[in-house]
């Protein structure tokens, strides 16, 4: 781990005697590790860092430690900071969450500052091991290399006969690396809304996300009159975008489920339109919660410049773990994870591989 | 002789045990005197799940807790609200780290409750009501 981090764990824990403000320090962690049985099988499960794993055993790759400090400013306003540290990053810390909150009516709360990307439906707590069966959410889905954006948000609460509903709506703008292609995004204005509904056991998310005006920056070698010496210029495309979850959840204490489907559509060239999905069945007996997982990745190419098309990828993968609490904010989990390459033989792009992964995960 | 002795003597102190424990057996709900909000079950269960943040008299509402393993907060947890302690936990561990909503207050014992209730007009808890005395209001009993 890093000396910075506990310098800042330190500069923030200080002013709990000393301030004003009533503060509240929390975190959480997962200690991480994994390899794929196969000598040539890699695996990348951090889209962020394109972190993967391969046939050495690894603890770097899902571990993490993130810190959040909540302090309120006044009766409707709160500040909240969460510091991520990522394993396939070095521990580097980023600040995933900075902004304030306001709570406008017992039902109404606006948010500004830095936030996450709320694009689907693990997106605003990808990192929080605790909060879920697997290591890691399925990879097929969760592949998006930005994080989080700096806007304005805002939720409402409110019912609809017996259902409880949250209506979310954002707006704001980010950027980043595509760490695959070094392609550089910026998402000049990012705008989506969201509903969760819920009744008895089951509960639905719908998001709608959209960026009309980003753009993306590649590297390009040319060659230009009059002594054609070749250099890299970068070059600035359009690059709209739209990302489209769909997500029905189950779980009446001891049997749950959960599907969900997404999709993000590209009018250009540039990449892919890719349409991702998984379903995941569990089933807690005491503290032990077996599971199952099948996820499919679907990449379809844009067909308004043959010429340029990529070829398009498809994989699926089947995941089978286990979660043991152990502890009431600690849990162990072990799973295996097959994934296939199912393009046809000259168009393999992933390659087929089996990772056997575990993490600890405690929040405190 | 000395073995009915014995058991005599056990079965009393069986006995007193257990009319002690009936005496002081029960779990109140209380809120400030001046409070006058109308507090149900499905009330409770909104507040102490971060539903809503306020009395139904508009007032602003400030859930209280006891620690963590606390057999009393089990028992709130588990007739009050129909929250199991890890089911509890983890919704609030997902709340905190998802959308930064804060969990209710948790003082070290009943007599903190009481105290802290009995100072704060927005402030409301549950107690063992051998801790209790006139300065609260109880709104709800629960057998225990």
């Amino acid at each position: 781990m890093k000396p910075t981090l506990w310098a800042l764990i330190g500069a923030l824990a200080m002013p709990l005697g000393a301030s004003a403000f009533d503060m509240r320090l929390n975190g959480f962690m997962s200690i991480a590790g994994g390899m794929t049985l196969g000598d040539d099988q890699t695996l990348v499960i951090d889209p962020v860092n394109l972190a993967a794993y391969d046939n050495d055993l690894n603890f770097a790759t899902d571990s993490l430690v993130a810190i959040q400090a909540i302090a309120e400013v006044n009766d409707r306003m709160t500040a909240t900071a969460q510091m991520v540290g990522r394993g396939g990053e070095d521990f580097n810390t980023q600040f995933e969450w900075a902004y304030l909150t306001y709570e406008a009516t017992d039902s109404l709360d606006v948010k500004g500052g830095r936030l996450r990307m709320p694009l689907f439906y693990y997106s605003n707590f990808l990192e929080l091991g605790y909060g879920y069966q697997w290591v890691r959410p399925p990879v097929e889905t969760y592949n998006i290399f930005v994080t989080t954006l700096e806007g304005i948000s805002a939720d409402y609460n409110f019912y609809i006969g017996d259902f409880s509903a949250k209506a979310s709506g954002y707006a704001g703008s980010t950027q980043g690396t595509d760490p695959e292609s070094g392609s550089e995004v910026d998402f000049n204005t990012l705008a989506g809304g969201s509903l969760d509904l819920a009744i008895n056991n089951l509960s639905f998310r719908g998001s709608y996300n959209k960026a009309d005006n980003a753009t993306l920056t590649r590297e390009v070698q040319v060659a230009p009159p009059p002594n054609y010496t070749v250099s890299t210029v970068g070059q600035t495309f359009d690059f709209p975008i739209e990302f489209i979850s769909a997500a029905a959840l189950y779980d009446n204490g001891t049997l749950f489920t959960i599907a969900e489907y997404t999709s993000t559509l590209n009018d250009t060239n540039l990449i892919n339109n890719r349409y991702n999905s998984y379903v995941s069945l569990g089933y807690r007996v005491g503290t032990l919660t077996p599971h199952a997982t099948f996820a499919r990745y679907e990449e379809e190419t844009n067909s308004i410049d043959p010429g340029y098309n990529q070829n398009p990828r498809e994989y699926q993968s089947a995941t089978l773990g286990m979660r043991w609490d152990f502890d009431i904010a600690a849990a162990l989990k072990v799973e295996y994870t097959r994934r296939e390459d199912t393009n046809p033989d000259s168009l393999r792009a992933v390659g087929d591989a089996d990772l056997l992964s575990f993490a600890i995960d405690v929040v405190f | 002789m000395k073995h009915f002795a014995l058991r005599t003597l056990t079965g009393l102190m069986l006995t007193t045990l257990m009319m002690s424990a009936a005496a002081l057996a029960d779990l109140v709900i209380v809120v400030h005197p001046s409070n006058t909000a109308v507090i149900d079950q499905s009330f409770l269960k909104n507040l102490y799940l971060g539903n809503t943040r306020q009395f139904s008299t508009g007032v602003r509402a400030e859930p209280l807790d006891l620690p963590a393993g606390d057999a009393i907060r089990e028992t709130f947890l588990n007739t009050a609200i129909d929250q199991t302690p890890v089911k509890y936990r983890r919704h609030w561990s997902k709340a905190l780290f998802t959308t930064g909503q804060q969990p209710p207050q948790e003082l070290s014992s009943s007599t903190a409750v009481i105290n802290a209730v009995a100072s704060d007009p927005s402030a409301i808890g549950y107690a063992d009501s051998e801790a209790l005395n006139d300065s609260v209001k109880v709104v709800m009993r629960v057998r225990l």
